[in-house]
């Protein structure tokens, strides 16, 4: 029996939230995990919070996870990071994430702050979370961040199982070719770099 | 083609991972559904999505996006009188709309077939509130199925639809939002062979289709015997029985009944704790399965009974229990739970006050004074709908010498900071007729009210007409970006795309000859990016004593670039 892991996935619209999820739940699949999810569907273009439930394993029944149960955030903004950190996070919890920064309405119009990197590095270390930020300098399309988070989940080892062969042979199978090379080719980058 | 559209036409059985929404369009497929209507609304657009995959020229059915849910519920009501098995899909408050038309062909002779997909919403994620659809069974008098999964959409959809054409009755198929968006792998069966039909079937005889006062109650009734010989046929699976087959009954005595996703969440639960209890998990919701309801009730002691929303099934099966005499306790959830979804950190709390001695208090885990700023969702970089705001504005000065009335579709969110405009909001459509109630017996405050060109058509005609005959005082602002922008970009007739079958173009339906042909005497025209003409409408407007319109239009950015970036990517590739 294949023991169940809890991955939630927080961004923002137009991040790639859902095509994470969709690559990874499929790789996850061919890795012969019981896959159970649910995304964030419509309204979800205009810059608000997405989210994305992903469960793995035998014994899962539904495709939410519950507040403070995640046992893998996958974050592609820092707000949001903290925002999952701190509704679905929990004691163990393990997180990746993209330092992308995007100002909500709330913060240009200054009623609230945007969040300092140590705050969430303070959250990690009271709640005792295993916090990792990723920021690729060279990196010119932004689109491509969610695949950098998925090859540092990739080198983590986190999922047992879970290899870059079965990532790319579903990149391969899924995109359209125009979006295809550059995404193998940061896969793999982002998976040696998490590496080293 | 597209890979939804490819697999949507697997002639063999297969399997995927798949949103519950896809399985419905396949389960559309595999059933031969041939005529199929919709209007857009969360969380249902998916289904849409899926069908339209399927290239025209592919399609062995009929699918368009009619103009509200009313319309689309008629269409497919005369496509099922002749013979057609036909289904129609929209959200929750689409009931609302189409209920007119619901509750009169609830009573008709559906020979073809007729499944309502309804997209509730518990939780209101994307509604403008959280209605409990499941009375609407019961006003109707129509059979509901309720699935929990995506597997589960898909077969219900196929009992429904069989269901319906045996005992000619509209069925609904209840999704809720997370069932819609839930995804797992689903095993499809194969395509039907059924070369296409182009009998004319409609046959008065098969009626009365025609409600005349003295025979309404004959209607109803029935309608009523349907219900019982629903209710009695053992060929209709109406339940599921959990644990049952593993005969550890741990909690010896005590049992749930419950439905849908809910039902999940205690199996959830039950796991965690590591806790056996018997579960009936109702699939047809209405009309109740009183004999395995019955059944259930006599071998427990204790009974849970769990639903989302609203104490429906609670109720029935109260009225079961005392009819019948029964000895069972009932046990329900708390008030607090008559709002919001049911998931697993409900059911725990629900299932320890239930049986305090065997489900341990629910341990708190997540942060209780969040300090992440919210990020609500806002007008998109480029909308002509921030623009024009913006030129609005401009045009008012002293904001305590208007009312704004808002209306449904992204310009709602004119009503946030700082712009701030749109101060009332109901549904669709109700825009210029608040704005007339509002600026009767006003002579302080002019009334300015939006609109979006899919709204205008969905059910703002009438009202617009009804201001523009009266000559109400208001200045109506079409906020027109040429599609159904909120909802996923579906088209509409002020967007001239191809919304037809066939090659037929939809011709283009101009808001400003509609209202000229109406009889408006004061419309000004301009795009929303020309923001110091758009001011100096606005301005000349409130100047004008009885009904003006402006016509702000510029296309949906959000659309217009994502189409551009898709044709520069695959021009490069
Ligand atoms: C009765 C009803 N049906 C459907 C919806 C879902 N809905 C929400 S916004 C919207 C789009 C309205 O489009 P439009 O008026 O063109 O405004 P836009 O979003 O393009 O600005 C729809 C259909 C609803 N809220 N109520």
């Amino acid at each position: 029996m294949k023991e169940g892991i809890n991955i939630f996935l927080a961004g923002m619209g137009g991040q790639g939230i859902a095509f994470l999820s969709r690559i990874l739940s499929e790789s996850l699949l061919k890795c012969g995990y019981r896959v159970f999810g649910c995304d964030t569907h419509g309204m979800s273009q205009r810059g608000g919070s997405v989210v994305s439930h992903l469960r793995i394993g035998d014994e899962v029944f539904t495709p939410i996870i519950s507040k403070g149960k995640a046992d893998i955030i996958l974050g592609l903004e820092r707000l949001e990071t903290l925002r999952a950190m701190e509704t679905m996070g929990k004691a163990g919890s393990k997180i990746i994430f993209y330092d992308a920064l995007f100002h909500p309405t709330s913060v240009r119009v200054n009623k609230a702050a945007y969040p300092e990197l140590t705050l969430l590095n303070g959250l990690a270390l009271k709640k005792s979370m295993m916090l990792n930020k990723v920021f690729v300098t060279e990196l010119a399309d932004s689109r491509l961040q969610n695949t950098i988070v998925l090859g540092h989940l990739i080198a983590s080892n986190w999922i047992p199982g879970l290899t870059i062969e079965s990532v790319l042979q579903v990149m391969d199978e899924m995109l359209p070719e125009y979006l295809k090379v550059k995404n193998v080719e940061w896969l793999k980058k982002s998976a040696l770099m998490a590496v080293k | 083609m597209n890979a939804l559209g490819d697999s949507l036409l697997t002639k063999k059985p297969w399997s995927s991972l798949i949103m519950g929404n896809h399985a419905v369009a396949r389960a559309m497929l595999e059933s031969d559904t041939k005529v199929i209507c919709a209007y857009p609304g969360s969380p249902t657009p998916e289904i849409g999505e899926a069908l339209e995959s399927v290239p025209r020229n592919l399609r062995n059915f009929y699918f368009e996006y009619s103009l509200n849910e009313k319309i689309a519920s008629e269409i497919v009501f005369g496509a099922s009188i002749n013979g057609h098995l036909s289904a129609v899909f929209f959200k929750s408050v689409g009931l609302n709309v189409a209920s007119d038309a619901i509750i009169q062909m609830a009573m008709l002779e559906v020979i073809g077939g007729l499944v309502i997909v309804l997209g509730d919403d518990p939780g209101a994620f994307s509604s403008q509130n959280e209605q409990d659809n499941r009375h609407y069974s019961r006003l109707m008098y129509l059979p509901m199925f309720e699935p929990a999964t995506p597997r589960e959409a898909y077969e219900m959809y196929l009992k429904a639809a069989m269901v319906s054409q045996k005992y000619r009755v509209p069925v609904f198929l209840r999704l809720t939002t997370h069932v819609c968006h839930a995804y797992e792998v689903v095993s499809f069966g194969s395509l039907p062979e059924n070369p296409l039909s182009l009998e004319a079937r409609f046959d008065p005889q098969n009626g009365p289709y025609f409600p005349l006062v003295s025979q309404a109650m004959m209607h109803k009734t029935k309608l009523r015997d349907k219900l019982r010989h629903i209710q009695a046929d053992d060929k209709i699976e109406k339940v599921h029985h959990f644990n049952k087959a593993e005969g550890q009954f741990n909690l010896a005595g005590k049992g749930i009944i419950s439905a849908g996703l809910p039902a999940l969440s205690l199996y959830e639960t039950m796991s965690q704790a590591n806790r056996k209890l018997d579960i009936l998990k109702i699939s047809l919701t209405h009309p109740l399965p009183e004999k395995e309801i019955l059944a259930f009730l006599k071998s427990h002691e204790e009974v849970l009974v769990l639903e989302e929303l609203d104490r429906l099934l609670e109720g029935d099966i109260k009225i079961l229990c005392y009819d019948h005499k029964l000895s069972c306790k009932i046990l329900a959830k708390e008030d607090e739970f008559l709002q919001g979804e049911i998931t697993t950190g409900e059911a725990e709390k629900i299932l320890h006050h239930c049986w305090p001695n065997h489900f341990n208090k629910p341990e708190i885990q997540a942060e209780n004074q969040p300090t992440a700023p919210p990020r609500s969702a806002q007008m998109c970089p480029g909308c002509g709908h921030r623009s024009a705001f913006y030129a609005i504005k401009q045009a008012l000065p002293d904001q305590d010498t208007t009312f704004t009335v808002a209306g449904i579709g992204c310009h709602l969110m004119g009503h946030f900071d700082p712009l701030n405009l749109g101060q009332v909001l109901l549904c669709m459509g109700h825009a210029p007729s608040t704005a007339t109630g509002l600026s009767l017996f006003n002579n302080k405050r002019k009334v300015i009210a939006f609109m979006g060109d899919s709204t205008f058509f969905h059910s703002g005609l009438p009202a617009v007409a009804n201001a523009i005959l009266y000559d109400h005082n208001i200045t109506l602002v079409f906020m027109d970006n040429f599609t159904t922008a909120m909802t996923g970009h579906q088209a509409n007739p002020g967007s001239g795309e191809l919304i037809n079958i066939g090659d037929t173009k939809a011709s283009k339906i101009p808001i400003q000859k509609v209202l000229e042909s109406f009889g408006a005497k004061h419309i000004l025209t301009t795009d929303a990016y020309n923001q110091n003409k758009l001011t100096e409408a606005v301005k000349e407007s409130l100047e004008y004593k009885g009904f003006s319109a402006i016509i702000a239009r510029h296309p949906c950015m959000l659309k217009f670039t994502r189409e551009k970036q898709k044709q520069k990517a695959l021009k490069e590739a």
